[in-house]
């Protein structure tokens, strides 16, 4: 990773999003569906207000063999992930301690699980995570952690928000 | 060999008193469509196009050329007849020498259009360099254990040997080598903007993307990878 410096080194910005499950659905929907309905974000859909916006985004669906090593979830700042990736795994001890930068979104997926009352341990995490019990908190997520980072949107805190973020990411991965 | 033939009365060679003629034609004739299709493949094989690496293709333009040249022929046969008021009609003897001369004319024609239209490009070696150091720099990303957000040198290595890649091509004679180089610049473009994440899901062999785009984008790197692979390998 190239060390960021200025905002001109992180902007345009692609963001990447990541689902971390070992299914191929997301509350019913694949997960391929669930990357398109999110992707039609208006922060994302260069049109309107947002004509020429310097905001993207990739999303991709991480198997939980890629938990163990952290330089694979670091790099992404929107991080789906199904509530049994997080319970009594290396995501616990991610999400609990400071391997992801505290700047990044992390959305719980609660639904299909295996442990009891997942919702309520994973409440008792000292950071601050999300929880999505729906499609719609799904796609509501997303939509708010996209306006926090649009240029058009927020303008230069936007960006500001953006080389912040990669330098956490960048103090993690190369440290 | 000209001073050889008669004519007969009806205005065609007279065929029956020039039996070596014939048989000398023939063997052109034979000849012709060997050295066309020869020289198709070795144009072929040397250029800068995709589509012509493939011995299916060559094979048609081969054929090509020499069914121009029986074509040519025959419609020269059919005009003569016309103006001589003759029927035209051909014993087998005449059809076989119809076909040589046909042939010999497509190879002729081969012989006139590959002086204009050749691809001979003179940065073979700096192309074969570049193409290497992609295999190269593809090998390592997949061999690699490491995290796609410590590869960014190999990724930045690939782009560039694609860019070397496509300023050889640019300088081809061929739609298909210039095609290759537009897609090329194309793909690396995009590519270059994306982060290391995604560009591993779009050229490590072991990834796969699911979204759309990052879909696209590894079919059309396999695509690129796939042709230069035929134009690379051949010669």
């Amino acid at each position: 990773m190239n060390e960021p410096k200025t905002k001109q080194d992180v902007w345009p910005h692609t963001e990447t999003v990541i689902f971390l499950t070992d299914s191929e659905k997301c509350f019913g929907n694949s997960i391929r569906d669930v990357m398109s309905e999110i992707s039609d974000c208006e922060h994302l859909s260069n049109s309107g207000h947002h004509q020429g916006n310097e905001l993207s985004a990739n999303f991709l669906r991480f198997g939980s063999e890629r938990i163990e090593d952290s330089d694979e979830i670091v790099p992404n700042s929107l991080i789906f992930v199904h509530c049994d990736l997080v319970l009594d795994t290396k995501m616990y001890d991610h999400i609990k301690g400071n391997t992801i930068p505290g700047s990044s979104e992390v959305v719980v997926l609660i639904e299909d699980s295996n442990h009891s009352d997942p919702e309520e341990r994973i409440l008792n995490l000292t950071r601050s995570v999300e929880i999505a019990q729906s499609l719609d908190d799904v796609k509501d997520e997303a939509r708010r952690y996209f306006k926090r980072i649009c240029p058009k949107c927020r303008g230069d805190p936007a960006k500001g928000w953006v080389l912040d973020w990669k330098k956490a990411v960048y103090y993690r991965v190369e440290n | 060999m000209v001073g050889l033939l008669q004519v007969t009365s009806s205005g065609f060679i007279d065929l029956d008193v020039t039996p070596n003629y014939v048989l000398g034609t023939s063997v052109l004739g034979v000849a012709s469509v060997v050295l066309t299709a020869i020289f198709v493949f070795r144009i072929g094989k040397s250029s800068y196009s995709p589509a012509l690496h493939e011995e299916r293709n060559l094979l048609i333009i081969a054929a090509g050329y020499t069914i121009i040249g029986i074509m040519m022929t025959a419609i020269t046969f059919f005009a003569y007849s016309f103006l001589l008021e003759q029927p035209p009609v051909a014993n087998q003897e005449e059809i076989g020498f119809g076909l040589s001369i046909g042939s010999i004319f497509g190879f002729l024609i081969l012989m006139y259009i590959s002086r204009f239209g050749v691809d001979t490009p003179g940065n073979r070696d700096e192309l074969q360099a570049a193409v290497s150091e992609v295999r190269q720099s593809r090998c390592e990303i997949d061999d690699s254990t490491k995290a796609p957000i410590h590869l960014t040198k190999l990724y930045d290595s690939l782009e560039n040997g694609l860019e070397d890649i496509s300023a050889c091509l640019s300088q081809s004679s061929t739609d298909g080598g210039r095609r290759l180089a537009r897609d090329i610049d194309e793909w690396v473009e995009v590519f270059s903007e994306k982060p290391e994440v995604s560009q591993a899901a779009i050229v490590h062999r072991s990834r796969s993307p699911d979204e759309e785009e990052l879909t696209e984008l590894r079919e059309e790197f396999e695509s690129i990878t796939a042709r230069l692979d035929k134009i690379s390998t051949d010669e």
